[in-house]
């Protein structure tokens, strides 16, 4: 069937499209250098497993319809070309399977093309030539299949719907030469046309599944200061990788149907905010307008840092790395932090905690508690106390509940004393990378100085910064000989080896809150729901926002110390809380307390329902 | 000899000039303790009792200069007056508070005699005779410097940032000698003081207020404001609010005072219907004077007051702004 001309028909689609993903590579090769190692395997799992596409089940399920559907037949065709006979029954099993895949994944395109026109909001451009063009495609080969049915019969089950076709088909043969020259033809348009439409995530997508991080998702990259580069002014800021991931969005809006931001009617979208990057990646270098400027400061500062948009991104596209490299711009390139965090910042400048009470009161929590210091003695566990833990009053009596905990499971454990300082996440989550150097090599200075197996936190923005960003500083001060817990894993490390005992009941329905900077970053839900589970009393419920789809309190990212218009995340959280019924909600993070406290405190409900730390919980229930 | 620029609201003096004469007194045993002590003040009417209070604080010798003129503070003829007191005598050293005024006066004086000047000065040394070394914070605070200045051939001028000049306690036993003198303009001034328009406490930056009236959820609704409103009125302060209340839109957010908003310190604060959580408190915790209203005996506010009333805020605002109201009429 083949004519002299469809060679060359081929390989002009075949130029055209390596000349058009040519295009597009120089503009997102033009970011700065990055090293990234590739990963076939996780490529390879993640196409047969389509796992992280179908976190969201039903347009998950329509694109493994497509993907398989479009893929297996194109191979077959493709292998097709090359003669061979293959046994009747199995040929006609495989023309059965074809079929049935070729229905998929109509269902599938209607699926989307559906789903697109009801959907408002920006539907990312060039997605709905490629898409009618797939339709077509499918739908004049199965023409084509119920054409040739009425010209060469074949057994009935062999090609079902091929034969539903070829009912309201003719049986004329240059009809059938008509529809294979144009399913070939529209074929080869899609192919020459991939690189410029929607459709480029089928390479883009597939490059930054390649190429995805495998580091800690809590760990936020470093800034190439020592190249001069002080944050993401323009686009050419940003490392190859970074581009990589805006050439690969398919504007999907799951980022933005879980971000705290957005579903509180925040400017800010981290969809926008790629889109944004990739339209600026078009543009001519050194033409665009500051990335500062076609993303605003209000989006820019409305970032809670919670990683939702991370994690549910299909295409492991990192928006917040985006996000705090244009603040770094903000608050080194420009010195322009937010008016309301400055306090705050000059207090980690000048006193090394957040609330600048200085180092001579950074004990007072401790105060007739017999805490013990460290010392040139080898101690197992360092409790590493943390801005809150030491100063802010609600969160001082956990840090007491963690002591008498220890004490209790008879742990070797010491404190770091006045001679802590703040980790440095939120000078680091606003973007004063310069400020987070300077604590972090502090603290790790006073790593190096004392012996000890293990760093217990109580505030995951610190048990984060910790373990998952302090190993990665250039100087390579730490010695990496012990291992960071969050105090929930140490906890339940204790309850499990039954060097504590839960004993007296704590009754009340209880829910999780996940903190962000546990779950999301560092995967630690399990410890949370057990220790939960080995109170006494305590039944534990789930919200509907739960684990990885955990909602954000409105607290992290510095958004603790910058003023918030508009509906309140934590109002938001607080009212899923009141809604739940529960009437005890077990969070982990001095953040995430304040928050929730103060979201429900604004509800005015007639019973409102308790925030706790789950360390207090533990602690009460003591035998 | 060291000579003093004493401050005064219609004759009575405030802290930082006992602060300030304090600080000669260290200053004058600091070069060998020969001398006096000089306040040197300028006014109309003063009566000698007021002037009389500068005794027990340490001056030595009270100059008080009368004039018309020196009813509201005028650079050229403060300058000109100053001037001529600082050329006799030989003082080695004219200090005083900075303040909107001296900021104006200092330099003045300082080019007129050719002499001098470190202003915003935090601390003192004499390394050796004959010179000193000043202190002062520069870059927002961040950093401080030293600068050092040559004492002969005239006075140095210094001019202290306030909140570090801290006064002795009053010793009545102490007197200074007054000593009255009239003054006259000798040349005429370009500058006509026509009329002196006050600011209107409740326009002013929550930061810059002396008295701020502070009200929180305990207050109730919008309605619920107007006695704090009221009461703000009375005392001539500034109005501010927690963050629920403006998120309320009750208040604009220019006037929230916590973590999230603008951080005070105010001679006096009134704190009404707000619990203190730490978010708030951070905000306020440098106020001078702290006074507390609150339903809850066991609210956090209390820890932070100097003053702590238990009471409904709607049952007692009205009490104290009619109370108020009588004491001003």
């Amino acid at each position: 069937m083949f004519t002299v001309f469809d060679p060359l028909l081929i390989t002009a689609a075949l130029l055209v499209m390596i000349a058009g993903t040519a295009v597009r590579w120089r503009s997102w090769q033009r970011g700065r250098k990055e090293e990234r190692s590739g990963d076939w395997k996780g490529l390879c799992g993640y196409l047969l497993s389509h796992r992280k596409i179908m976190r969201k089940d039903r347009s998950g399920i329509a694109h493994l319809l497509l993907f398989w559907g479009v893929l297996l037949p194109l191979a077959v065709i493709f292998l097709a070309q090359f003669s061979f006979v293959l046994p009747a029954k199995l040929a006609g099993a495989l023309s059965l399977f074809l079929n049935l895949l070729g229905a998929a994944a109509i269902v599938g395109i209607l699926f989307f093309l559906v789903r697109r026109m009801g959907k408002d909001g920006s539907p990312p451009e060039g997605v709905l030539p490629p898409a009618v063009l797939l339709l077509f495609i499918l739908l004049s080969g199965f023409e084509a299949q119920g054409v040739r049915l009425n010209i060469v019969p074949a057994p009935l089950w062999t090609a079902p719907v091929g034969a539903l076709f070829s009912a309201l088909s003719p049986a004329s043969p240059l009809f059938l030469q008509l529809l294979i020259r144009m399913h070939l033809l529209a074929v080869l348009l899609l192919v020459a046309t991939l690189p410029f439409t929607f459709l480029r995530h089928v390479t883009a997508g597939a490059l930054n599944v390649y190429y995805k991080s495998k580091g800690p998702r809590g760990a936020l990259r470093p800034l190439a200061m020592e190249e001069g580069c002080l944050g993401a002014k323009t686009v050419e800021d940003l490392s190859w990788k970074q581009l990589l991931d805006a050439e690969a969005c398919v504007s999907c809006g799951r980022c933005e149907e879980n971000c705290p931001a957005f579903l509180s009617g925040k400017p800010l979208s981290p969809r926008k905010v790629i889109r944004t990057i990739l339209n600026q990646m078009a543009t001519p270098r050194g033409s665009h307008p500051l990335l500062g400027e076609a993303v605003t400061t209000e989006e820019l500062w409305s970032c809670t840092t919670c990683m939702a948009c991370v994690a549910h991104c299909p295409l492991y596209i990192d928006p917040l790395d985006k996000v705090v490299d244009m603040r770094r711009y903000e608050v080194l390139g420009k010195g322009a932090a937010p008016v309301e965090a400055r306090p705050m910042l000059r207090n980690l400048e000048l006193f090394g905690d957040v609330n600048g009470k200085s180092a001579s009161h950074r004990t007072d929590w401790a105060l007739n508690q017999e805490v013990p210091l460290l010392s040139g003695q080898p101690v197992e566990v360092l409790l590493w106390v943390g801005c809150s833990g030491a100063f802010h009053p609600a969160y001082r009596e956990t840090t007491r509940a963690m002591v008498r905990i220890l004490k209790k499971g008879q742990v070797s454990f010491a404190i770091l004393g006045k001679e802590e300082k703040c980790c440095g996440d939120p000078a680091r989550r606003l973007g004063e990378e310069a400020l987070f150097l300077d604590l972090a090599r502090e603290n790790i200075r006073l790593f190096n100085r004392f012996s000890f197996k293990k760093i217990v936190t109580l505030c995951p923005h610190c048990f984060n910064v910790l373990k998952n960003e302090y190993p990665a500083l250039s100087d390579n001060l730490l010695p990496g000989n012990f291992e960071v817990l969050h105090a929930s894993q140490f906890v339940l490390e204790l309850i499990e080896q039954q060097k504590i005992t839960l004993k007296y009941p704590v009754r009340s329905t209880a829910a999780i809150h996940d903190p962000c900077y546990l779950g999301r970053a560092n995967g630690v839900y399990e410890p949370l729901r057990k220790i939960a589970g080995a109170v006494p009393g305590l039944v534990l419920h789930e919200f509907q926002r739960t684990g990885e789809s955990g909602f954000c309190c409105g607290g992290g990212g510095g958004r603790m110390w910058l003023h918030e218009s508009g509906t309140h995340i934590n109002t938001l959280r607080a009212k899923e809380i009141a809604q739940s019924g529960v009437g005890l909600v077990s969070t982990a993070c001095p953040y995430c307390l304040t928050m929730l406290e103060d979201g429900l405190g604004g509800l005015e409900l007639e019973k409102r329902p308790k925030v706790r730390d789950l360390i207090d919980i533990v602690a009460d229930s003591l035998g | 000899m060291i000579r003093v620029l004493a401050r005064h609201s219609e004759g009575v003096f405030d802290e930082a000039t006992f602060g300030l004469i304090a600080e000669a007194r260290r200053l004058l045993a600091d070069i060998g303790g020969e001398g006096k002590v000089t306040a040197l003040v300028l006014g109309s009417n003063l009566s000698p009792e007021s002037l009389s209070a500068l005794g027990p604080r340490g001056a030595d010798e009270v100059l008080y200069l009368e004039s018309k003129a020196f009813e509201r503070y005028r650079g050229e003829l403060f300058c000109e007056a100053l001037c001529e007191l600082l050329s006799k005598g030989s003082p080695s050293f004219f200090l005083m508070a900075e303040s909107e005024e001296t900021s104006d006066l200092a330099p003045r004086i300082a080019a007129h005699l050719g002499r001098p000047l470190i202003n915003r000065v935090v601390d003192l040394k004499i390394p050796r005779k004959g010179e000193v070394l000043a202190f002062r914070p520069v870059l927002n605070g961040y950093v401080f410097e030293e600068v050092a200045a040559q004492c002969e051939g005239g006075p140095v001028i210094l001019s202290f940032l306030p909140s570090v000049l801290t006064a002795d306690e009053p010793d009545a036993a102490k007197e200074a000698t007054i000593r009255t003198e009239s003054w006259m303009a000798t040349k005429t001034s370009g500058v006509r003081l026509l009329e002196v328009i006050e600011a209107d406490p409740g326009s002013l930056e929550i930061e810059e207020a002396p008295i701020v009236v502070a009200g929180g959820r305990g207050m109730g609704k919008a309605e619920g404001f107007s006695p704090l409103f009221e009461l703000a009125e009375c005392l001539g302060a500034t109005v501010g609010g927690t963050r629920p209340v403006i998120d309320a839109a009750i208040l604009p957010f220019e006037r929230q005072i916590g973590q999230t908003g603008k951080s005070v310190a105010p001679k006096l604060i009134v704190n009404c219907g707000i619990s203190g959580a730490n978010e708030y408190t951070a905000g306020m915790e440098k106020s001078l004077l702290v006074i507390a209203i609150n339903k809850d005996p066991r609210a956090r506010m209390f820890n932070f007051a100097d003053l702590g009333i238990v009471a409904d805020v709607h049952e007692l605002l009205p009490l104290l702004i009619a109370r108020l109201k009588e004491i001003k009429d």
